[in-house]
């Protein structure tokens, strides 16, 4: 639409702007630094030109014209402030204030809510119309999002997203006039992963946030710049507190990563660190019951468990949660690779570990987030996209909209809310992976490896269906995602060779998304110390009987290996949990339990998945006698007499770990042995959003949408 | 679902889909729930509704927000034949406000009601259905009938009540 090459002038309030052709007059008024007021217009969502607050004044026009839905020509005239776009703006306001009520003093909108500040610039002290005002029925949307329609000014931004953005219409303008009012017409929950934006594009207080409802006035709120801690995607989040209290989470606009959106369990999350079974104080289980001690008691107790396992730390296993900042990582793993502890993994949803050679090939993207958006072609493998990572599942459906093509090779449906090009669901989809490769190698007659040969000879013959993905792939512009079903499928490595030779014959970009929220940092330490021994894996770790296990950060719950890991937990004679959480398994079996701080309470930095390294700031100050994390960690050193790095030092090794993963940018391009892969039996694990991380699980809201009741 | 609209609706909204391109199947909703409203006898429901979005592959909330907005489209059950006495301001001015009164107190209803029978629907609002030239005027059942009385009035309303 827009042509960089003839740029026009466009003279506003006096001033002559240059502008392009296509552009509205309201996107140049806001690169200009003018205001316009508005309330239907809103950057990502399509031009209404309902609201008519916008109204300007355009030369040898009849009357005023809305900013949103003018587009600039040359030579152009606008008056924003003059009398005639004055009136027009004040008039419109005078039209929408007649049905809104006056009940600013209890709705939670007021003091950021775009129509009292409007009211105050442009309405009037009273009003003319002394008629009965209108009153809407409410509709239940859900546990999320609260309703007062009776505010509602029909600005449609709500309908608009639920089209554009979630891809669903559930929302619509029912009726006509005066008597028209936003429903669902037959009474619907709404169930998106981002449904929770809508409380950001009501203009008004009609669409509201429901935990949040009720609870303090949004000027009492202090603000604090912060990352998601939910996904791999690294969202960028406004946390609103009050007293050290969060009280809401608010979208911080990064174009980058995830826009003005958040998934909902970005924004609703947090509500699991206020959980009544938090860990509050150190215990120690003195004969059989648990005793609450000083931090230092438990510390030296763990400390002497420790060094009461000789043999070089062979009789120790450590597990660790993927969702920890960096810096906490590199402390855990440096730990254990100073103590000779080989028995330590983070990889809680991994069940294939048949590769030894995996740590070498972190998983993650070779483009940035906002690249997907202009991808042409892009094949999705085993993932429930929306589910694992909400907002990339945005961006595909935004590539998707724009006319690229989705490909689907997958065990089992999952919904989305985008066109898919070819969508194959089998039992035996790895097989049907194959069967792609197969046919972009016939397709681009590349030259393989025997080894490759050899295994493609195995593999049926590719149908229709499996050429036209390998076609479509083989353009540029594409992409291959391997989600979090593959990860967790027990043919993983087979899956990922697949993709990766896949991706090296059609020249594509790949997506690994990976688990927890920084995967990426767990591993910094073990591709930084190339020397360390081959570290176990979680399924042997499991598996095997140790002196001490020390659990860091999980649950039985997070990790696919439930059962395996209760047993193990029932077995090790002595276990320390460190944990932000009490749970029944704990509280049976754990020696030690110390409490930790989670994300939101603590402070470091998270690598995304596009590799970008984000830190984030604790929301509270803490008493002389709490410890950050890092200070437990730090404590353990001391107390096993070894050095430890400074954080100053950790960084330093986070960029070069990031480095090192950026510059190596080769694939795999072996094909593991099938006959030496002991496969598990196949576990079905269905995805549930909420329930990937211990504070989701116990976030009040969230486990009261369908989603968060499905997993009851 | 569709075996909610029988084969005359089926065929009547497919020449309507043909109309317009694909993709755009939103543009049959008006032609579509005629139909489907006049299979019903004068008014839609829910299901009916939900047949249409089906049939036509689009939102049901696209259909709802149609029926909800337009006039001609009844979403509570009302009587066979359609009576819109037009109030708007020739009309008004020709005396129609009480041609009104007097259906009402003729029929036992008021506006936006059916008679107890099912067989007449006193439509709540009409707007100026642009025969000035000819007001008062009424329609019945999408016929124009201008110039009418309170005789002429009685003597259309007769004849509904006596037909079948």
């Amino acid at each position: 639409m827009t042509d960089t090459k003839n740029k026009i002038t466009v003279t506003i309030d006096g001033i002559e702007h240059d502008a392009l052709p296509g552009q509205m007059l309201i996107e140049l008024t806001d690169q200009t630094g003018t205001y316009v007021p508005r309330f239907c217009y809103h950057e990502k969502l399509s031009i209404a030109a309902n609201c008519r607050m916008c109204l300007v004044e355009v030369e040898n026009s009849n009357s005023a014209l809305p900013a949103c839905a003018t587009p600039v020509s040359d030579g152009m005239i606008v008056h924003t402030k003059s009398k005639p776009a004055k009136t027009a703006q004040e008039s419109t306001m005078e039209f929408l204030l007649i049905n809104h009520p006056l009940d600013c003093p209890i709705c939670d909108q007021g003091g950021e809510c775009e129509l009292q500040d409007l009211a105050y610039a442009y309405g009037k002290n009273d009003s003319r119309f002394d008629i009965q005002k209108q009153t809407k029925k409410n509709d239940d949307l859900g546990p999320l999002v609260s309703t007062d329609m009776t505010r509602c000014i029909m600005c449609t931004r709500c309908v608009r997203f639920g089209t554009e953005i979630a891809g669903i219409q559930e929302l619509g303008t029912i009726g006509r006039g005066e008597s028209s009012n936003i429903s669902t017409y037959v009474s619907k929950t709404v169930d998106h992963e981002l449904s929770g934006n809508i409380i950001d594009l009501c203009p008004v207080g009609a669409l509201n946030n429901k935990p949040y409802r009720y609870t303090d006035r949004t000027w009492e709120l202090d603000q604090i710049e912060s990352i998601s801690p939910h996904d791999c995607v690294g969202t960028n989040i406004m946390i609103h507190k009050k007293n050290d209290i969060i009280r809401r989470i608010v979208p911080k606009n990064n174009p980058d990563i995830n826009e003005t959106w958040i998934a909902d369990r970005d924004r609703f999350g947090f509500d699991g660190i206020y959980s009544e079974d938090r860990a509050i104080s150190p215990q120690l289980r003195v004969n059989s019951d648990l005793d609450n001690v000083k931090v230092a008691d438990a510390m030296d107790r763990s400390v002497d468990m420790i060094k009461s396992c000789s043999n070089n730390g062979q009789s120790i296993g450590v597990l660790v949660s993927p969702n920890l900042s960096t810096e906490e990582q590199y402390l855990l793993s440096d730990f254990c690779h100073q103590l000779g502890i080989k028995a330590i993994d983070y990889r809680l949803r991994q069940r294939d570990f048949s590769e030894k050679s995996d740590r070498s090939f972190i998983p993650h993207m070779n483009i940035n987030l906002s690249d997907i958006d202009s991808m042409k072609n892009t094949l999705i493998l085993g993932s429930d996209l929306r589910k694992e990572t909400p907002i990339l599942a945005h961006r595909i459906k935004k590539s998707a909209d724009s006319g690229s093509s989705i490909h689907i090779i997958n065990s089992h449906e999952s919904e989305y809310h985008f066109q898919i090009g070819q969508n194959i669901i089998n039992d035996d989809w790895v097989n049907d992976i194959g069967r792609v490769l197969k046919a972009a190698i016939n397709l681009t007659k590349n030259h393989l490896p025997n080894n490759i040969a050899d295994h493609l000879d195995t593999i049926d013959e590719p149908s229709v269906k499996h050429e036209a993905i390998a076609v479509s792939l083989c353009q540029s512009k594409s992409l291959i995602i391997i989600g979090i079903g593959a990860y967790s499928d027990s043919q993983y490595q087979i899956i990922r060779s697949y993709a990766h030779i896949l991706s090296s014959v059609c020249q594509t970009n790949l997506c690994e998304i990976s688990e927890g929220s920084n995967m990426i940092g767990a591993s910094i330490h073990g591709l930084i110390n190339e020397s360390t021994d081959q570290t176990l894996n979680f399924s042997e770790i499991i598996q095997m009987n140790h002196d001490l296990l020390i659990m860091y950060g999980i649950e039985p719950n997070d990790t696919i290996y439930q059962a395996e890991l209760i047993e193990c937990m029932k077995s090790t004679n002595n276990l320390v949990v460190f944990t932000p959480y009490i749970n029944e398994y704990f509280n049976q079996h754990a020696d030690v339990i110390i409490p930790i701080k989670t994300h939101y309470e603590g402070t470091g930095s998270m690598i995304n998945l596009e590799l970008r390294n984000q830190s984030f700031n604790h929301i509270q100050s803490m008493s002389a006698d709490e410890f950050s994390n890092i200070e437990l960690l730090m404590s353990m050193y001391q107390g096993m007499g070894i050095q430890s790095l400074s954080v100053s030092e950790i960084n330093d090794c986070i960029q070069k770990g990031i480095e090192t993963i950026a510059i190596t940018a080769e694939k795999i391009s072996e094909i593991p042995d099938t006959t030496l892969t002991t496969f598990l039996p196949k576990k079905e694990t269905i995805f549930n959003m909420y329930n990937t991380d211990n504070v989701l699980r116990r976030s009040k809201p969230l486990q009261n949408t369908k989603e968060g009741l499905s997993s009851k | 679902m569709n075996e909610l609209l029988t084969p005359e609706t089926k065929k009547e909204m497919d020449h309507w889909l043909n109309k317009f391109p694909k993709g755009k199947q939103r543009s049959a909703i008006i032609g579509s729930l005629h139909a489907v409203q006049h299979q019903n006898e004068g008014f839609l429901t829910s299901e009916l509704m939900d047949a249409v979005a089906n049939y036509l592959d689009v939102p049901k909330i696209q259909v709802y927000e149609v029926a909800t907005f337009y006039s001609m489209f009844q979403t509570k059950p009302a009587g066979k034949h359609e009576i819109s006495v037009c109030t708007n301001i020739s009309c008004m001015l020709r005396g129609s406000d009480a041609i009104l009164n007097h259906i009402e107190h003729k029929l036992g209803i008021n506006v936006g009601e059916s008679t107890s029978d099912g067989k007449i629907f006193l439509k709540e609002e009409e707007e100026c259905l642009a025969a000035c030239t000819g007001a008062p005027m009424m329609m019945v059942d999408h016929v124009y009938i201008e110039n009418i009385d309170i005789k002429k009035v009685d003597e259309v309303i007769d004849k509904l009540t006596s037909k079948s």
